[in-house]
């Protein structure tokens, strides 16, 4: 559909962010930045899950699984083999899609709370495999990120990836920074032309109506699973970051517990499903509310930022359902018919465009 | 040969036979309408051509092409539109969207060039031109950007017009597209039928409870009952069957 945002709004809006997202890592110190880019990572999965659970209707309570699994694919390639290391993303991304379509297969023949099922079974499986597979993953003590390479600390063979900055005056904090902030603009402009293409109205019209997409002839399994895999590999591409960049040399399993599944959810829905930005948005409110304000909060209510964070979920689904964006959209969608004179676009209670088909 | 031939098709559901034994066929350019009481089976056999039923017997051929052997994602490809009587639309996509949605067995492109936009420029414009086009034959254009949400009943049916239109189908089958029409739009939408089918070189299966309007378009009238055809001919022969009178007023003969 064609957005109504004005265009000195989009241009301006949208400098206005370039601007501050260049300036963030320059204007707080390397603890806080580090914390940018985590929320970049999330905001990346969320957005791969946003197309398969948003657009395609399929839900997901398992991606944390597979931001785990990208995130030991890159770790695991990165210290064991000599792939360089932004490419060990790209290969977590492709064992990711793997994954992904294997999960997605059940999804055939189960939807809505039985796939929700499925896929939870996943997030609560994953940390028990990380322990299983410990040789590969270091189990419990998590996977330091370890390599051969010059100058370590006193004369030793090996250290911690460090990342420095091939461009003199960045700090190492902010060279990982704009490497994150560059992996994630690539990921969203990807997303952001796939759903407004041919794929992105057949994966809508799979999830509103999948009669009517069969018979305008969408191949709807196979759509399916594919967007399954897509979405894994893009959650792998986040759980790929965030083991290489966000400044801790170990990657723990504690990172992909099934509460990560739920705040990625959480993000998709808070931020507003099937729109673009609305993952980035609810990554955003997410990370304010863990690290922000969560380490603010007294001594008590230090461990309370997942209740608070449900709390608001009820709110907003009783508030702005459609989420942060969705509520943004429909208020700018009112005001533009106002302007016009026009009768509101969406008005409830009139046909429904769908009826028990067929 | 004939283009859609249907021959000894049963669908059943538990104890209710939907379809049984129902035999009939439609030349190409054809006007041909479908006709019987609610409950006669006429959807079903819509849901058996459009795969989205299977039958228990009988085959069903279109252009010489086994219909019954193919997956239902395939059937638009092969020629086939269709609109629903309950509507299938996709709300979450605009009317245009919605149009566009139907010429998917007619346009190329997968996730690849999807992600990465420009390979599908080109596509996505001649897709874009190609469903005003036939929005604006429908008297649509004024909708294109809108959500189908909140559009009225008959509205909503002429948008899955135009969406089976944008398949370019060579078989068109309309499930009751005058219900919820007034009598003037009745006969205006008769009008477009006719101009339409001449227009994309169609040929058309109707499902239509007007009379008028099945008696005034139709070359032939086929006419089920409880599953089964029980009469098949002229407009002029339909009228005077004393069988089809019959299932008509509800008395069984
Ligand atoms: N999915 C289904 N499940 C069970 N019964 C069905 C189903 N679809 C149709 N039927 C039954 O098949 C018969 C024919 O229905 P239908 O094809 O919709 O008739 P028509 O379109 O001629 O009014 C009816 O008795 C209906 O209840
Ligand atoms: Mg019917």
């Amino acid at each position: 559909m064609r957005s109504t945002t004005p265009n000195w709004l989009r241009w301006g809006g949208g400098a206005l962010i370039a601007v501050v997202l260049i300036a963030l890592p320059f204007q707080f110190e390397a603890f806080r930045v580090n914390q940018f880019i985590t929320w970049m990572c999330i905001a990346v999965a969320a957005a791969g899950l946003n197309l398969l659970t948003g657009y395609n209707g399929q839900i997901s309570v398992g991606h944390g699984a597979l931001y785990g699994l990208g995130a030991y694919a890159a770790a695991i390639l990165v210290t064991r083999t000599t792939v360089p290391m932004l490419l060990t993303i790209v290969i977590a991304a492709v064992i990711c899609f793997v994954a992904g379509v294997a999960i997605g297969l059940p999804a055939l023949r189960i939807k809505g709370l039985y796939l929700a099922l499925v896929t939870l079974a996943v997030a609560v499986l994953f940390p028990a495999l990380v322990e299983q597979f410990s040789s590969l993953t270091g189990g419990g003590r998590g996977l330091a990120l370890v390599v051969p390479q010059e100058g370590c600390p006193r004369g030793r063979p090996e250290c911690p990836v460090r990342w420095e900055s091939p461009f003199g005056g960045l700090e190492n904090d902010q060279w990982r920074y704009f490497l994150a902030l560059a992996i994630t603009v690539v990921a969203f402009v990807l997303v952001a032309n796939l759903v407004k293409s041919r794929v992105g109205r057949s994966l809508v019209a799979i999830r509103d109506n999948d009669i009517a997409a069969e018979s305008s002839g969408i191949n709807v399994s196979r759509t399916k699973i594919i967007t399954f895999g897509v979405s894994a590999a893009i959650a792998g591409v986040g759980g790929g970051m965030l083991a290489l960049l966000n400044g801790n040399p170990r990657v723990n399993p504690t990172s992909f517990t099934l509460l990560v599944s739920i705040y990625l959810l959480v993000a998709v829905v808070v931020g507003g499903a099937s729109t673009v930005i609305g993952p980035a948005i609810g990554a955003l409110v997410y990370g304010v509310f863990t690290d922000v304000i969560g380490p603010e909060l007294p001594g008590r209510f230090e461990n309370a930022t997942p209740v608070i964070l449900g709390v608001l979920l009820i709110i907003q689904m009783l508030v702005a359902p459609n989420g942060i964006v969705g509520q943004f959209k429909e208020i700018q969608a009112k005001m533009a018919s106002r302007r016009s004179g026009g009768a509101p676009e969406v008005h409830n209670g009139a046909t429904p465009v769908e009826r028990d088909t067929p | 040969m004939p283009l859609l031939d249907i021959q000894s098709v049963g669908v059943h559901f538990g104890g209710v036979s939907a379809l049984d034994g129902l035999s009939f066929s439609i030349d190409e350019g054809q006007l041909a309408a479908l006709i019987g009481p609610n409950g006669a089976g006429k959807t079903t056999l819509f849901n058996v051509v459009s795969r989205i039923y299977d039958a228990d017997e009988g085959s069903v051929t279109f252009d010489g092409e086994d219909l019954l052997a193919l997956p239902a994602y395939r059937i638009a490809e092969l020629g086939v539109g269709r609109t629903f009587q309950n509507l299938a639309l996709v709300p979450g996509l605009s009317v245009l969207e919605n149009v566009i949605v139907g010429a998917h067995s007619r346009s190329t492109g997968g996730f690849w060039t999807a992600a990465l936009r420009f390979p599908q420029l080109a596509e996505e414009r001649r897709l874009v031109a190609r469903a005003m086009e036939v929005l604006e034959r429908l008297g649509l254009a004024d909708l294109a950007q809108r959500p189908c949400a909140g559009l009225p009943f008959g509205t909503l049916k002429r948008i899955e017009f135009a969406r089976a239109l944008a398949g370019e189908p060579r078989l068109l089958m309309l499930d009751e597209p005058a219900s919820g029409l007034t009598h003037g739009e009745v006969d205006e939408l008769g009008d477009l039928i006719r101009q339409i089918r001449t227009e994309f070189d169609l040929t058309v299966l109707l499902v239509e409870h007007h009379m008028s309007m099945v008696m005034a378009l139709s070359e032939k009238i086929v006419v089920m009952d409880l599953g089964s055809k029980i009469a098949e001919g002229s407009p002029a022969e339909i009228r005077d069957n004393p069988a089809v009178i019959s299932a008509y007023l509800g008395a069984s003969t």
